[in-house]
């Protein structure tokens, strides 16, 4: 008796466990919500600052539209999805958060510690909206782009940290599983989640960048996360972005949980 | 610095004579002056205390928020589609920033 009981209580916890939505199903459907209650999303009013931020003067008089983004100067269409390249003006491999920064200080002579976050991330995601269907397009075509997206292979699959996993344990290894809400995304597979950044998290009422992504993921995993725009996470960056190359971006900036 | 403002209309195009909402979603910390930052300091209150909404010049509706609004804070005021025009929707904090935010109104 006590058995079928047990029996039957399993059954229902699996039929319970079963029918919990899947979170980006949730995600676009809070979206939807917040459409029809609101009528307006919160990356909307991001782009917004964005837009205001790339036209407005830093000290040397100009705007960002002088910058060239890899597709010319002042050229914003699909320059996103592009990037990261190499720079010839640089002599380095930049991703759109370090080209904002490298347009703010060489372009409009801001000085770097007059460089807010909250304003790159701003202008990261106007000119992101800016390729909202187009096709990821992330070549090697130099050396220094081989030399890095080598460093991201090998970051991506290194162990490391106080639990000795990677990057890979996660979105490789135990795709589908999971730890917290979301299952592990593959990350260089199906899920092309080089197209889900930059994004705005609603349920954290934050706006991120692929950079704060990978930041977050070594924290998870117990490493301390490297500097912002610094080589590993540019490296991370070209090697999923090259890896989920033909992807097409849904919307930038995306809406997540 | 002006408080940046984006308002919509839903139905985005309501036919004469129909109820429609008219929504403004404005960047805005909105401090209560009630929280501290990292050092146990009081964060000074700067919050939005006045939404006006003005119709082709002529003021239709106002409300006056308290501290305790969220950050980035959504407005939301019911009108019933008459004439075609122009809405604007005007803000004051506390400190005396203002911020402006217009919207058409076409009827279907």
């Amino acid at each position: 008796m006590r058995a079928t009981w047990l029996l039957l209580l399993a059954l229902a916890l699996g039929v319970a466990l079963g029918q919990e939505a899947d979170p980006r199903e949730e995600a676009k459907k809070q979206k939807e919500l917040l459409l029809k209650t609101a009528g307006i999303l919160p990356t909307e009013l991001v782009v917004a600052q964005g837009e205001e931020l790339f036209n407005r003067k830093g000290p040397s008089g100009r705007t960002m539209a002088e910058c060239d983004f890899g597709l010319g100067k002042g050229v914003l269409e699909g320059a996103a999805a592009r990037l990261p390249r190499y720079f010839l003006d640089t002599g380095k491999v930049e991703d759109l958060d370090s080209r904002i920064l490298t347009c703010m200080t060489r372009v409009q002579g801001f000085k770097p510690e007059q460089i807010r976050r909250s304003e790159v991330v701003a202008v990261a995601f106007y000119i992101a909206s800016k390729s909202t269907g187009h096709k990821i397009q992330v070549r090697l075509l130099f050396p220094q782009e081989r030399e890095l997206y080598a460093l991201g292979e090998k970051l991506f699959y290194a162990r490391t940290g106080q639990r000795d996993v990677g990057c890979a344990t996660c979105h490789v290894t135990y795709v589908g599983r999971r730890a917290g809400v979301l299952s592990y995304a593959d990350v260089l597979g199906q899920d092309k989640s080089w197209t889900h950044w930059p994004a705005y998290r609603y349920s954290n009422d934050q706006t991120w960048t692929m950079q704060d992504r990978i930041r977050a993921c070594y924290g998870n995993i117990g490493h301390p996360p490297p500097n912002l725009y610094s080589l590993p996470i540019l490296a991370l960056e070209l090697f999923m972005a090259y890896n989920n190359n033909g992807a097409v971006v849904e919307e930038w900036p995306a809406f997540v949980r | 610095m002006a408080i940046r403002v984006i308002v919509r209309l839903t139905p985005a195009k309501p036919k004469a004579g129909e109820e429609f909402r008219l929504q403004a979603v404005a960047q805005h910390p909105n401090e209560p002056g009630t929280r501290k930052d990292a050092e146990g300091k009081i964060i000074p209150a700067k919050y939005i205390n006045l939404v006006e909404v003005y119709f082709e010049g002529g003021k239709v509706a106002e409300a006056r928020p308290g501290p305790s609004t969220s950050a980035n804070p959504l407005y939301g005021f019911k009108f019933k589609a008459e004439k075609p025009g122009t809405f604007t929707v005007k803000l004051k904090d506390t400190d005396g920033d203002t911020g402006e935010g217009t919207v058409k109104l076409e009827l279907a």
